[in-house]
């Protein structure tokens, strides 16, 4: 396992790792010394270029149809493209986080959320059948789903079907709904290298922690606070509603199913974790300013192992439902997989003919901060698309153009 | 039943053949299973191929580029605009022009026979400057009609790009308008509280609401305007898509009287532009993946399934009323009237964008692969 609480010196394969109350305090109080340090770094300073950006190739893979042998033999092929997929999963306990977004109740334009907003099953479990072929122990699918159902029945809504897994996975596979503590006593503390952007470390279901190898399964969106969403952006359903969710009032709620729109969006309110993890250095409601950061700080302190993004069957312009008819239905056809979370997020934004390095504020993040830009500057990973290996298909074969989305008044 | 006359329109300006928007070719085409030609651009196609009166193809893709092809399948000129083009261009009606909207919300009047620029205009827009809609020429005050996602029609000066007249095209403006041989325009707009309205703007500019299908459980912001009213002058019908909450509905509309003449139901929403058959059957395509025949009178006639799990683009049609449409597995399917149908060939992706046919009776389909493929 990639962590037990007991064995901190063990954690940081997650650069942050695992804290106890009394280390993340003792944390708390030493970084509070070096704020100035942390505080006056200027991302947008090319002065702060780190030397040595990791890099990892990206595999992009056709695929037309949510068909399983379909899926199954791309994704395979684009695994094997990647080099050491197979050993990063042998032996290992893997949790795959996909992204089902808030609810499964809703729809685009009459299409079922996995057809336009979420991730597919077919690839989930596609991907799930290739780990456990390659000797995944046991691997773990989860999000945070705004139903009080067990996690069998809440996962059923967006297509995931249990049985349907165990069978293709040889009994390996188990959901977690992670908006709460579910199944585990307490929560992990997990601290952002650094001091973090907004938040300096975040409080989550163990199931994130208590792993070997975290995996993102993203869908291939724009999104109109981040500019893009895919694998990275993803990881912003991780903090449970439990701590972060707008539905709690003075103290957690293992009831809550609320939205985390004033925590980790708006930034108007502060989540309710055991100790106080946000830093303060947020502008309340420019989601634009705060969301970006949000999701650097998610993935300096939860680094995916491999990310996989769903591009066969999407919407353009927006991330959901939520955005109204403003989003419409198109099929990419596309599959990408990547070992560096940056990396393969910004070939995915260059396959939607945006530039992964683009200025703030300007399309695709029209609204914002270029978080794949200051992911770099961080040292997270490469942006930039001349500087990145691509595997299996070239990006101009592969290059399927969305339309931009809409620009807040006053961003 | 009355039998259409299909138009004397034999060279497809715009979208769908002429404003009428119905894709009905006015002769019989005999086409081979497999591409004769393609044609290659930059970027993916969302946008039908339109000609002019030699047969020269333009066509535009999400990239920003503009081309233009000689009937053999030669490049003529291509050009690069500032952003992506989803809108479908239109040629002036003499040729001389050509229009073009880009997602950054710019129009262009381009030479049509050089792609030199020859005046450009912003439309204004605080937020979202996508220009989607298909464009239109209007030959009886020389304009061009488009909207963008400023939130308005605009009808400009096709001489100087001038704003001649405007007027509110909703919230979800994708769906350009149409216009009967007089220049009246009909265009369907979706108004915030109310739900979607069927507006006719006159020559003069004077605006009606015609109709209004009233919002239900899903708000106004919700309801997708894709789909152009389709005008069938012969039979004195107009028929236009409301989608509403997870249905759609295909509404007739009596010209003369000024009223719904009959409307019917589908299972899901539909974004695609409906196209007309020599009989006056209507077809429909739609977000469950089918082309549905519905005849004058409103009964079902034939449905097809794709084999999709939905269909973004429209259909064509010629006059034996077969039905040419592309799917977003990149399939092309040939539907013969009774039901009689089957996909005949496999672009590399997907396919969503209404097909054409030019003036010697050869399909051109538009692929997100970067190939127009010629049958």
């Amino acid at each position: 396992m990639r962590n037990n609480q007991n064995i901190l010196h063990n954690a940081p394969k997650c650069p942050g790792g695992i804290l106890s109350r009394r280390n993340f305090l003792k944390y708390t109080a030493a970084a509070a010394l070096i704020t100035p340090t942390v505080a006056s770094v200027d991302y947008a300073n090319a002065d702060n270029e780190p030397k040595n950006i990791p890099r990892a190739p990206v595999s992009i893979g056709l695929c037309k149809r949510y068909d399983f042998a379909d899926v199954r033999r791309a994704l395979a092929v684009m695994l094997d493209d990647l080099g050491d997929v197979r050993k990063l999963v042998k032996n290992k306990f893997v949790t795959i986080k996909v992204n089902l977004v808030n609810t499964s109740e809703e729809d685009v334009a009459g299409i079922p959320v996995y057809l336009s907003v979420t991730t597919h099953p077919i690839v989930a479990l596609a991907l799930g059948s290739l780990l456990v072929d390659y000797g995944a122990k046991r691997i773990t699918f989860c999000d945070q789903l705004p139903f009080r159902l067990p996690d069998k029945e809440a996962f059923l809504g967006y297509g995931f079907d249990l049985e349907q897994f165990n069978q293709a996975m040889d009994g390996k596979a188990r959901f977690e709904n992670t908006r709460n503590l579910g199944q585990h006593k307490d929560y992990a503390l997990i601290k952002v290298p650094n001091g973090g952007e907004i938040a300096s470390a975040w409080e989550v279901n163990q199931t994130y922690a208590k792993t070997d190898v975290l995996i993102s399964i993203g869908k291939l969106k724009s999104h109109v606070s981040g500019g893009v969403t895919m694998g990275m952006k993803n990881l912003i359903g991780v903090p449970p509603s439990s701590l972060y969710g707008d539905d709690i009032k003075n103290e957690p709620d293992e009831n809550a199913i609320g939205y985390r729109g004033r925590t980790v969006h708006t930034c108007e309110s502060k989540p309710l974790t055991s100790v106080d993890t946000y830093t303060g250095k947020w502008v309340i409601q420019d989601h634009g300013y705060n969301v970006p950061r949000l999701i650097v700080d998610l993935n300096a302190a939860f680094p995916i192992d491999l990310t996989v993004v769903d591009g066969i069957s999407t919407i353009q312009t927006a991330e959901g439902w939520w955005n109204g008819s403003m989003v419409s239905v198109t099929r990419p056809g596309l599959l990408i997989a990547g070992r560096n979370a940056v990396c393969t997020d910004s070939v995915s934004a260059a396959i939607m003919g945006f530039d992964p390095n683009a200025a703030d504020r300007t399309h695709p993040f029209a609204n914002g901060t270029n978080y794949l830009a200051m992911s770099r500057r961080k040292g997270m990973g490469e942006n930039r698309i001349n500087n990145i290996e691509i595997v299996g298909v070239n990006i101009e074969k592969a290059r399927f153009e969305y339309q931009p989305t809409y620009q807040r008044v006053n961003s | 039943m009355s039998t259409i006359k299909p138009t004397n329109t034999t060279v497809w300006q715009t979208s769908g053949g002429d404003n009428s928007r119905r894709g009905l070719f006015n002769s019989a085409i005999n086409i081979a299973p497999k591409p004769k030609r393609r044609l290659k651009t930059q970027g993916s196609i969302q946008t039908p191929v339109i000609f002019d009166q030699h047969g020269t193809a333009f066509v535009t893709d999400m990239a920003g580029g503009v081309q233009a092809y000689c009937p053999e399948g030669n490049p003529i000129w291509s050009i690069q605009l500032d952003s992506g083009i989803s809108a479908a261009p239109v040629l002036q009606t003499d040729d001389e022009r050509l229009f073009v909207g880009t997602h950054n919300g710019m129009v262009y009047a381009l030479n049509a026979s050089n792609g030199k620029e020859i005046w450009h205009k912003e439309i204004p827009s605080k937020q979202d400057t996508r220009i989607l809609s298909d464009f239109l020429f209007n030959q009886k005050n020389n304009t061009i009609v488009l909207n963008s996602w400023g939130g308005k029609f605009y009808s400009l000066n096709a001489k100087n790009g001038d704003v001649k007249n405007s007027w509110d095209a909703g919230i979800s403006p994708y769906a350009g308008a149409s216009a009967n041989r007089d220049g009246e325009l009909y265009c369907l707009r979706a108004v915030w509280d109310k739900g979607i309205q069927f507006v006719r703007i006159g020559i003069d500019g004077q605006e009606k609401t015609l109709f209004q299908h009233d919002q239900q459980k899903k708000p106004a912001t919700r309801l997708t305007v894709s789909a152009e009213p389709v005008l069938d002058e012969e039979a004195g019908v107009i028929y236009f898509i409301t989608n509403i909450d997870q249905k759609s509905y295909l509404n007739a509309w009596s010209i003369k009287n000024e009223k719904i003449l009959w409307k019917r139901s589908f299972a899901k929403y539909i974004y695609a532009t409906p196209t007309l058959l020599t009989n006056g059957a209507i077809i429909i395509a739609d977000l469950n993946g089918d082309v549905h025949a519905i005849s004058q009178d409103n009964t079902r006639l034939y449905r097809y399934a794709t084999g999709c799990e939905y269909l973004l683009s429209s259909a064509v049609s010629d006059a034996n009323d077969n039905v040419y449409i592309g799917d977003p597995l990149g399939k092309i399917h040939k539907i013969k009237i009774n039901d009689i149908g089957k996909p005949f060939f496999e672009a590399e992706r997907s396919i969503q964008a209404r097909p054409s046919i030019d003036k010697e009776g050869s399909l051109y389909m538009p692929s997100t692969d970067t190939y127009v493929y010629v049958f």
